[in-house]
């Protein structure tokens, strides 16, 4: 955010205001700012603003999560590294770490001796904490956002929040999400296509596809676990009512647009 | 009249040019175009100032000023 002085005669200064709220932000924060001007060699300005937004504490390799728990092929659990502030007095205790969701789980494990850096963290020294959260029992799919907590036994901040995205493949994943037909052939025949892509938990079993009565669908492979579906009909309007795509026990409905 | 012909677009070309030079404009010099704020403790407002000198003849407006 930035306030100024509109108006600034010959030969005098005028103030333009930076504000930056660091509430959502923790250690280096760098913004820039554009001043519009009417000097014809400079009608645009560029400014830049630096502020080391400090805590209780620092996280690597960065302030939130991203998690994309195992099920579909990525990161079994994922780790931050919590790191009391060079400014802080005490000693760090981190107590009572949680997540915000019952499929998953948090734990923490104080570094007593130098750890090589591993992955996308650094070099962890005594006194750190680890933070490692997984992915237990049934996770649900899609992209949800959730919260870390825990306590520091310091001063600045008692308690600290991480937030924390959680994205799970879906299993049967069809695109697009809804089947919408061309419109018909010389020979009345109405065409639609579709990609389904399995998870790797259920690409074991065949893809089933379960269209309307008089419609035909056919598939073929479009790479690893993924399939390309073309659904025809033939008649004067598309037939409306659903389309089922099943993998083992798994199925997942996808509407035909009207 | 053929040698006045010449000399009277030469006139007329350097005209705007000539009122060009003595046109008063503005002249934006910022002092501090990079500002270290230093370390504040998280959850506060940083505040700084940027000094914006008007080195210019004209009096120099600035119309907006546009985060990132």
């Amino acid at each position: 955010m930035a306030s100024f002085d509109e108006v600034i005669p010959p030969g005098q200064v005028g103030k333009v205001t930076a504000k930056i709220n660091t509430k959502d932000f923790r250690g280096p924060v760098d913004r820039g700012i554009t001043l519009f001007t009417d000097d014809p060699d400079q009608p645009q300005i560029p400014l830049w603003v630096h502020v080391e937004a400090a805590g209780s504490v620092q996280l690597f390799p960065r302030g939130f999560l991203d998690f994309r728990p195992g099920v579909g092929g990525g990161a079994t659990l994922v780790r931050l590294l919590v790191r009391q502030d060079p400014g802080e007095k005490g000693e760090l205790r981190v107590t009572d770490p949680q997540v915000d969701a019952s499929w998953l789980k948090v734990t923490a494990r104080k570094v007593e001796a130098p750890q090589p850096a591993i992955e996308d963290l650094p070099e962890a020294m005594p006194g750190d904490v680890l933070l490692t959260v997984e992915a237990v029992g049934e996770v649900p799919e899609g992209s949800r956002s959730q919260k870390l907590r825990f306590g520091t036994g310091l001063p600045t901040e008692p308690t600290v929040e991480v937030p924390v995205t959680v994205f799970v493949r879906p299993r049967i994943q069809v695109t697009p999400d809804t089947i919408a037909f061309g419109p018909a052939e010389a020979d009345g025949t109405r065409r639609a296509t579709a990609l389904v892509a399995l998870r790797p938990d259920v690409a074991e079993s065949p893809l089933v596809v379960e269209a309307p009565a008089g419609m035909q669908a056919t598939q073929d492979s479009a790479g690893a676990n993924r399939f390309n579906v073309r659904l025809s009909w033939t008649g004067k309007e598309p037939p409306g009512g659903q389309i089922v795509f099943r993998a083992g026990a798994v199925t997942r409905s996808v509407p035909i647009a009207p | 009249m053929r040698l006045l012909l010449p000399l009277a677009l030469g006139l007329v070309l350097a005209a705007p040019a000539a009122a060009q030079e003595s046109e008063a404009i503005p002249r934006a010099i910022v002092e501090n175009p990079k500002l270290d704020l230093g370390r504040v403790v998280r959850g506060q407002v940083a505040e700084g100032t940027f000094r914006v000198r008007n080195l210019g003849a004209a009096t120099l407006h600035i119309k907006q000023a546009k985060p990132g």
